[in-house]
């Protein structure tokens, strides 16, 4: 079985080689209960049509990826380089990109979740609070005391 | 944003530098609740770009108030910042600092405050009666020098029961060895460095069921009688790993294992001469039944029929570390899988002679492993229909894909030149001419300029920067003050958009004794000479360590103050032997005469025979006893005497 059907949550069909579908532990779960015969196609509900081809998209490049020591991965998730693949895979609107990142949790999909949950955190990096309210368009639902005394109580991390 | 549930929240925070999840934190309350929840579980600071000071600290430990807390490289808190540990730490239940010194000296003395912290590690501590621990503490670890006071009591921390120390010697205190033993209930020790002189079995160690030797001593670990005791005192012992050891032989693996009847985990690694052999696989076959993992590297003499041997005595082993030990080859393995049924995980690295009919037998004898390494075994991982066998049983293979696959872009690259036979490695080399100072052979030297002119390194490497660049990034990196960093970069961003985000080093600035300004070490001499002329507004420069208490001051240039210091009562540190405070300027006499007064220790502590030997070769009373003298000893390997030493 080299080739497996999705369909995702409108409706529209992908064929994927084995190998990409399985990066997803989701998956790879529902392979193995359902015993997948690669006839009827397996849903994936909570992901449209335009972000499983991101997904997609993604597993493809990576499949022949070599799985890293897991004590790599912690010291890794600090680092902020990115590849230059996967630097341009995420150039896509903020939407697109926060939708990756919940069907990449969705799918459980270690490698993609790391590498869009990094893109977001670069964009927050060095910003200050009202750069990244501006960024994400997020209202601050603080009071005006309450903000005060919170940036009383860390106003060195302001000082640069 | 806002539509993200708090777990991906979290793990976005997870990816970024302290500072910055606290100013996202300031973003909005959900942030706020999600920040301040990942906070308070752990802080780690070891990746932090900008060291934390003081006040930081005391914001963390009043505010977050973490139950982590990580502090590699944070080398810029004082004793101000180790007072507020003290003070206001009761939250914390890990605490990781190693480069913390914990002494009388610096006056961190009350840990008793810190009641919840089960776990320290820090870089050397000193106990002396004033001095509180932390009550509830379980393990301590101690990354260099350990020295306890002879008047020192252990009661006061019931649960300790897992001590590593770095280089502290045995023999140095056995009287003080033995009531850390008695009164501590030790379940796991761990040794770097260390000598060991125990001439009786030692009472108290009957609960120790982790035992580490890192880099034994060489002299005296070949020694019979130093060895034997210590295991012959910790019969339920179940983990053992020795690494480092130059010296060992089949003998003394064989006597050691014959004393531990219960091991479970046994890990050795030779150094560098390797002179194991099959004899060390049937010790361990006929000593440790028990075994379920088993790790030995670089075993050059080992055998498949060694490996069958041990395989058929110990059948419950499930992980077995056989890296590098090249003359093991497809029967071995498959002995193995014969008698090892519950095998989970194997690694065969750089065991070349190892082909595909290994899958062939692992198939055959229903072995399902959790995890295969297979470093340089390329014979396998270049053939995909193994891999795919091997997938296909579930196995999680680790292995660097061979270069021609992994390189697509220098395949594409027309060949200019004929390749040189990359096997043998005929071409030339070359010292890089970028002046990296590596020696890169001549085909590959355009690939390796790629990479050295992209990744050079800052020059102050040796002090700690980690920044890497362009050399022109690494010219403007160390050019800038981080305090004018802000108004140099607002220049050049109109300059040049590609070059702002080269961050200033920090390492090369120093502290000016005069006035406490804070000086690049490239305008250290411009400052002291400003200094100089304004000579009358010199301010009085004080002595180091005033924060000690030291009252002196003056207003002359260094001379003054580096004359005061060696007088200064308040230079002292303490004797790595005896734990006695010493001055400064009289250490090196100290401890020259310390040394002795040691050796003659070692030699009341030795056994009869060993005393009358001394006796007669009375003729060199300096030379310590176990100092084999190079000039007698015979150069050629070949003469009967020369292994002797070892």
């Amino acid at each position: 079985m080299s080739q497996i059907k999705l369909q995702s949550s409108d409706g529209r069909e992908f064929t994927v080689d084995a190998k990409a579908a399985k990066m997803s532990e989701t998956i790879k779960n529902m392979l193995e209960d359902l015993g997948g015969d690669g006839e009827n196609a397996i849903p994936v509900p909570n992901v449209t049509g335009a972000i499983l081809e991101k997904v997609i998209q993604y597993c493809l490049h990576h499949k022949d990826d070599v799985a890293k020591p897991e004590e790599d991965e912690t010291k890794a998730k600090k680092q902020e380089d990115i590849d230059s693949w996967d630097a341009d895979f995420c150039r896509v609107d903020q939407g697109t990109l926060f939708e990756m990142i919940l069907a990449a949790n969705y799918l459980d999909i270690k490698p993609m979740l790391d590498l869009t949950c990094k893109t977001v955190a670069n964009m927050i990096r060095g910003k200050t609070p009202d750069e990244i309210r501006k960024l994400f368009n997020i209202k601050s639902d603080f009071s005006p005391e309450e903000e005060e005394q919170v940036k009383k109580e860390n106003d060195w991390c302001e000082e640069k | 944003m806002e539509l993200l549930p708090a777990e991906i929240v979290m793990e976005i925070f997870e990816r970024l530098p302290f500072r910055d999840v606290l100013s996202a934190s300031r973003v909005c309350r959900f942030w706020f609740e999600v920040a301040i929840d990942y906070l308070s579980a752990s802080i780690d600071l070891t990746h932090e770009h900008r060291g934390i000071d003081d006040k930081t600290l005391r914001f963390i430990l009043t505010r977050l108030q973490p139950r982590q807390l990580n502090l590699t490289n944070c080398d810029e808190i004082t004793q101000t910042g180790r007072g507020y540990l003290m003070d206001h730490g009761q939250s914390l239940e890990t605490l990781t600092a190693p480069s913390l010194l914990v002494s009388a000296h610096n006056m961190m003395t009350r840990m008793d405050n810190l009641t919840n912290l089960e776990e320290l590690v820090i870089k050397a501590i000193h106990l002396t009666p004033e001095f509180r621990l932390p009550p509830n503490l379980k393990k301590l670890w101690v990354e260099s020098q350990f020295v306890v006071s002879n008047d020192w009591s252990w009661e006061d921390t019931p649960y300790l029961t897992d001590v590593r120390v770095a280089s502290m010697q045995l023999d140095e205190r056995p009287e003080q060895l033995n009531r850390l033993i008695s009164s501590v209930r030790l379940s796991a020790l761990r040794m770097h460095h260390c000598s060991v002189y125990v001439t009786q079995p030692l009472a108290g160690l009957e609960n120790l069921h982790t035992l580490e030797l890192h880099n034994p001593v060489r002299y005296n670990f070949t020694q019979k009688y130093t060895y034997i005791p210590l295991f012959a005192s910790c019969p339920n012992l179940v983990n053992l790993v020795i690494r480092e050891a130059d010296g060992l032989t089949d003998k003394m693996v064989d006597d050691w294992l014959a004393l531990l009847p219960n091991l479970q985990s046994l890990s050795l690694n030779q150094g560098r001469a390797s002179r194991l052999s099959d004899a060390t696989l049937t010790a361990i076959a006929t000593r440790c039944p028990k075994l379920r993992e088993l790790k030995l590297e670089s075993f050059l003499q080992m055998t498949d029929v060694g490996l069958t041997t041990l395989a058929s005595s110990c059948p419950k082993l499930e992980t077995v570390w056989i890296p590098f030990c090249r003359n093991i080859g497809d029967a071995g393995l498959q002995s193995l899988f014969t008698w090892c049924k519950d095998l989970r995980d194997l690694d065969i690295s750089g065991c070349t002679h190892v082909t595909e009919d290994m899958i062939g037998s692992m198939i055959k004898n229903g072995i399902s492993l959790d995890r295969l390494a297979m470093y340089g075994i390329r014979t396998i991982t270049g053939n995909d229909q193994a891999m795919t066998r091997l997938s296909d049983l579930g196995v999680k293979v680790l292995y660097r894909p061979s270069p021609a696959l992994f390189d697509r872009k220098r395949l594409a690259r027309p060949l200019l030149s004929f390749p040189c036979d990359e096997e043998r490695h005929s071409c030339n080399r070359i010292r890089c001419p970028h002046g990296c100072d590596e020696i890169v052979r001549e085909c590959m030297a355009q690939d390796h300029a790629e990479v050295c002119l992209k990744h050079r390194t800052c020059p102050r490497q040796h002090s700690g920067c980690r920044f890497t660049g362009t050399p022109e990034e690494i010219a403007m990196h160390m050019s800038v003050n981080p305090g004018t960093f802000k108004a140099f970069e607002a220049e050049r961003k109109k300059e040049a958009r590609t070059l702002s985000k080269v961050p200033a080093c920090r390492y090369g600035l120093t502290i000016c004794r005069f006035c406490d300004d804070v000086v690049s070490l490239l305008e250290r001499r411009q400052h002291m000479d400003e200094h100089d002329k304004q000579s009358s507004d010199i301010p009085a420069a004080k002595c180091p360590l005033a924060y000690l208490g030291c009252t002196f001051h003056t207003s002359k240039r260094s001379p003054a103050v580096s004359a005061h210091l060696q007088e200064c009562e308040h230079n002292e540190t303490f004797c790595g032997f005896c734990g006695t405070s010493v001055h400064v300027s009289s250490y090196h006499k100290h401890v020259l005469a310390c040394v002795d007064a040691q050796n003659r220790e070692y030699r009341l502590m030795l056994p009869v025979d060993q005393l009358s030997l001394d006796a007669r070769s009375e003729k060199r009373p300096s030379k310590p006893s176990w100092m084999v003298d190079q000039s007698s000893h015979p150069r050629d390997p070949h003469h009967p005497g020369y292994w002797d030493r070892w």
